[in-house]
């Protein structure tokens, strides 16, 4: 479990800085609505997803995965 | 198997606890200098789409698409931006108000040309407007807000005939009326524009030695009287011109006219904000945001802006309780509003300033105005000019 949790926040983290290379942050308009073509509104919502996968779950996972670790070694 | 599984939801438990209630640490949204900085950014950026009309039509164009009355908003948050921040920094004064100069220009000529409707939404056309000028306050409000901010700043006689028609027109809408309205769109009036209206011309009164105190007073009385929803004790938000209610209190609306009531009747603006502060502030660890209604009944529709479900924290509200809560001096709810915008809004810096992705170019003008506020009050306030 400590390496499922530990593998999953590297996905999440990979998964912003791929959206982050491929350019989907300036189609974050998204959210204002004013997007209206599928494709841009499609990589602002990737985006969006990716960034608070990155800010918000992948850190809890990694935290998770070491005291998971420390837990597991103990009991 | 069961410690097993107790390990894992321990573990996601623990981690969650202690993560959540950090994260504001990496967001600590504007406070002194960083405000500053900030207001630097955004202002470069704002002050670049002025230099250039491709610029410009880049940022604007998809906003019109969406709803005309950002483009015309954007306009007038910028001039009330700009304008406070030329009494304040008198040595950029003459590059600000060349900016503003620009932007009512621009403004007067697309009203002149294309006609008040450029800038309203397309049920504009559905039925006619109740007052025989078939005029709309939304613009005459905004554009007279601009003009005697601009004159307040420092008088240019070119803009003097200007915003005298535009006063005595606002003036003579809203006598015509039994109770002081006057309507944005047909039969619809918001006290968004009546607000602005009033501000605009206390502005003016001012500026130019006119006094409208009787007006004034008088639709600060009607509008305890008549539009003040009475479960919440805030002003609704729309209303015919005979009063009736047509929407109740909604954040994207009640936080600017609260910080317009400023100009006109301060204890009743501090009684609004008091009540707007109570029913659609919401901080979560560290951030802020604002609810578009104090009861969780309606939907999202163009003013709200996208609403999060769950949350209900509302963009349009959110963006407007900036305003309000820098014309109230509420640092604490003006920082978590900041620290959300960086957490939630995109924020994108390169060689022309700063904007949020996802705020728009009426956003970015929004806040640029909110860190800019207060020397304009405090001179209509003394008395004084800059």
């Amino acid at each position: 479990m400590t390496k499922h949790f530990l593998v999953t926040a590297s996905l999440l983290a990979a998964l912003f800085f791929v959206a982050e290379a491929a350019g989907f942050g300036a189609h974050t308009a998204v959210l204002s609505g004013m997007v209206t073509d599928a494709p841009s509104a499609f990589a602002g919502l990737v985006y969006v997803f990716a960034w608070f996968g990155a800010i918000v779950a992948a850190p809890i996972f990694a935290i998770a995965g070491i005291v998971h670790g420390c837990v597991a070694r103990r009991y | 198997m069961m410690s097993r599984v107790f390990r894992a939801v321990f573990a996601l438990s623990l981690a969650t606890a202690i993560w959540l209630p950090s994260v504001h640490l990496f967001f600590p949204g504007a406070d002194g200098d960083r405000r500053e900085a900030l207001a630097d950014a955004l202002t470069k950026r704002q002050m670049t789409l002025w230099a250039s009309d491709t610029a410009r039509r880049d940022a604007v164009d998809p906003m019109r698409g969406t709803n005309p009355e950002w483009d015309f908003m954007g306009r007038t948050f910028l001039v009330l931006a700009l304008t406070n921040r030329a009494i304040a920094d008198p040595v950029n004064r003459a590059a600000y108000l060349d900016v503003v100069d620009r932007i009512i220009d621009d403004t007067l000529r697309l009203e002149r040309t294309r006609g008040q409707r450029y800038f309203l939404m397309a049920y504009a056309n559905r039925a006619p407007f109740v007052h025989p000028s078939g005029r709309s306050l939304f613009v005459d409000g905004e554009i007279a807000l601009m003009l005697a901010s601009r004159q307040l700043v420092r008088s240019d006689p070119k803009w003097d005939g200007a915003l005298e028609r535009r006063i005595q027109q606002i003036v003579r809408q809203m006598e015509d009326n039994e109770l002081g309205i006057a309507e944005s769109y047909p039969d619809e009036a918001w006290t968004f524009c009546n607000t602005a209206a009033l501000a605009a011309i206390r502005i003016a009164d001012h500026v130019r030695g006119t006094n409208h105190d009787e007006l004034l007073a008088a639709w600060v009385d009607m509008a305890r009287t008549h539009l003040v929803d009475p479960d919440t004790g805030l002003l609704v938000s729309s209303f015919t011109t005979t009063s009736k209610t047509l929407d109740g209190p909604e954040g994207s609306s009640l936080w600017t006219s609260a910080h317009f009531l400023r100009f006109v009747d301060d204890d009743f603006a501090q009684d609004q904000y008091r009540r707007a502060r109570a029913a659609l502030r919401v901080e979560v660890l560290g951030f802020g945001y604002a609810k578009e209604w104090p009861t969780a009944a309606a939907t999202a529709d163009v003013d709200s802006g996208p609403i999060v479900p769950v949350l209900e924290a509302s963009a349009g509200s959110s963006g407007q309780a900036l305003i309000a809560a820098a014309a109230f001096d509420d640092e604490d709810f003006l920082e978590a509003l900041t620290a959300s915008l960086d957490l939630a809004a995109f924020p994108i810096d390169d060689e022309t300033g700063r904007r949020y992705s996802a705020a728009t170019q009426v956003g970015d003008a929004v806040l640029l105005y909110a860190l800019s506020y207060g020397p304009a009050l405090r001179l209509v306030r003394e008395g004084r000019r800059s």
